[in-house]
């Protein structure tokens, strides 16, 4: 008896969600736009699996979008940024998807996945609820085309710089020590990967996120130096309260003969059981753009950071340490760190592989050792 | 005349003043009933010690803050119950379990994370993605279940999730960014 009255249930609450979820019109939904004149261009779009659901007083919209794209350039394509706005529903943020590492010749086609949720009240407006708009196109000769509105010229000059570093890597690597040389830089990668000690941080502005606010204490940064960094960092600090930090505030001193234009920090913290992690990156204020040669400046921001563990698990911070991440000069070339500075810091067993040796990595995963030669041999 | 329930309670762990706990000890030379009884609550504090699932916290502290919150329950209850009144004890068990109960809720309640501002906004990454919160609106960017997502924060207000697409191969970094 019981058995027939919880199917009922069942039954009864799946025609109920049926009910509330319906399929988005991608018409009314989303306006995908791409200048007349850009290199990359739209070739179709599929949403069909889109839905939007009503959650109490709230709307919920799952989008679901698989775009095809065209390099309609003569150049070789290596990155692509999308801006994706619901200027209606979010005014207060944007979000991008980029594709790095990519090698996509003159007149291919390659496909791109923009999945986004979106949760608004449930009175609206009419009008497309998200835009997808061309944010940038990096190419294989450092060029660049887009409106560059969420900085995407920057960050895929950075990964492909970074993407250089590391083929040049591995290449020399499969040069001196052969296949199997090779094969072990692999592993060790994979392993380092899953190795990585992880943290979860939550970002907030514009206000704290706890109540800790009364045993707050001010805590130095340490640094690591780098010797061919165009930026040295000088000193630094940060207010900790428990698992918060906020307001990091660093002094750096560009130590180049020419102006750089931005430069960004990583942010290094340490547990109370001594473990590390790779905590957040702290970009240059983009005030005042320039650091002119010999200039010393603080970079500064007004966040908090708040560190757990499993998501729920307040994680209590020591200390902190501080790097240099990557710098932009005046011209638009970038520097990051070699691998030899960051093998002697560890900072390659705390931070993140590039994006392409993440992409390596999975290809030797996927396809073994002879799929990643034959991918180190197309750069 | 026996002694109450709670200071038997109280006798059990030596957390009665000493001139009560004086009488209780009198009492209990002569009395097989109230023996029977503390036997009962010195068991009990013992299960509770071996017990492991008891949350790590400040015992100590806990403790004397609800010794001190019973003590109040109890002379709550002495003020406002007549004497001659044939259950004054169930009134004051009440009032101090009712004492406690405040503790524990106020305890959480200051230790409660605290909402952020109206028009905070907050960057997080879930098991499903990454967010933007503001005003209880959420723009969000989903990644596949299941795949090894590496998350990325910006100090700056900004969160990331970058993954290898398992169809393409291709290395996606999404991101969601607060407008300056």
């Amino acid at each position: 008896m019981s058995s027939l009255f919880s199917r009922l249930a069942l039954i009864s609450l799946a025609s109920v969600a049926s009910a509330q979820e319906t399929a988005l019109d991608p018409q009314s939904s989303v306006k995908i736009d791409f200048p007349a004149d850009s290199p990359v261009t739209l070739v179709s779009a599929d949403v069909g699996e889109s839905r939007a659901s009503a959650r109490g007083g709230a709307m919920v919209l799952d989008l679901r979008m698989g775009l095809a794209l065209r390099n309609s350039s003569r150049n070789r394509v290596r990155g692509v940024a999308l801006l994706v706005t619901a200027q209606e529903v979010t005014p207060g943020g944007k979000a991008s998807v980029a594709v790095p590492s990519l090698d996509v010749g003159p007149g291919e086609i390659f496909p791109l996945r923009v999945d986004l949720r979106l949760l608004r009240p449930l009175q609206a407006g009419s009008g497309p609820l998200v835009h997808v708009n061309l944010d940038g196109v990096l190419f294989q000769d450092f060029s660049f085309y887009g409106p560059n509105r969420l900085d995407s010229r920057r960050s895929m000059t950075v990964w492909e710089t970074e993407a250089q570093r590391d083929r040049q890597h591995f290449k020399s690597i499969l040069q001196a020590y052969g296949p199997e040389g090779l094969r072990q830089a692999m592993v060790d990668s994979l392993d380092r990967q899953a190795r990585r000690p992880r943290i979860d941080v939550q970002v907030a502005r514009g206000g704290r996120s706890t109540s800790a606010a009364g045993s707050e204490r001010r805590v130095q940064f340490a640094f690591f130096q780098f010797p061919g960094s165009p930026v040295e960092p000088l000193q630094g600090t940060a207010l900790v309260a428990g698992n918060e930090a906020r307001a990091p505030r660093i002094q750096v001193r560009n130590r180049s003969s020419r102006p750089v234009r931005h430069f960004e920090i990583g942010w290094i913290v340490k547990d109370q059981a001594g473990n590390q992690y790779w905590a957040a990156s702290v970009p240059a204020s983009s005030e005042e753009p320039f650091l002119a040669p010999k200039e010393i400046r603080l970079a500064l921001q007004d966040s908090t950071l708040r560190f757990s563990r499993n998501a729920r698990d307040p994680v209590a911070i020591d200390s902190m340490i501080g790097f240099i991440s990557h710098v932009e000069l005046e011209d638009g070339k970038i520097w990051v760190p070699d691998r030899a500075s960051l093998e002697s810091t560890q900072l390659l067993h705390l931070m993140a592989p590039s994006p392409e040796e993440q992409r390596l990595s999975d290809v030797y995963r996927k396809g073994g050792l002879a799929a990643v030669v034959k991918e180190l041999g197309k750069f | 005349m026996h002694p109450r329930e709670s200071d038997l309670a109280l006798y059990s762990g030596g957390d009665l003043g000493w001139p009560a706990a004086w009488k209780v000890k009198l009492h209990l030379r002569r009395c097989a009933a109230c023996r029977a009884m503390l036997a009962q609550f010195c068991a009990l504090r013992g299960e509770l010690a071996a017990s492991h699932e008891i949350p790590e916290a400040d015992w100590s502290r806990l403790a004397a803050e609800m010794q001190a919150n019973i003590r109040l329950g109890l002379a709550a209850g002495a003020c406002v119950t007549p004497r001659p009144d044939a259950t004054p004890a169930a009134w004051q068990n009440l009032l101090a379990y009712a004492g406690a109960l405040a503790l524990v809720v106020a305890a959480v309640w200051l230790q409660r994370p605290a909402p952020p501002a109206p028009n905070a906004q907050v960057f997080a990454a879930t098991a499903q993605g990454i967010e933007f919160h503001q005003g209880g609106r959420v723009l969000g960017l989903l990644h596949p279940r299941n795949r090894d997502v590496t998350v990325s924060v910006g100090a700056q207000g900004s969160v990331g999730a970058r993954y290898v697409d398992a169809d393409t191969g291709q290395v996606v970094i999404q991101n969601v960014v607060s407008v300056q």
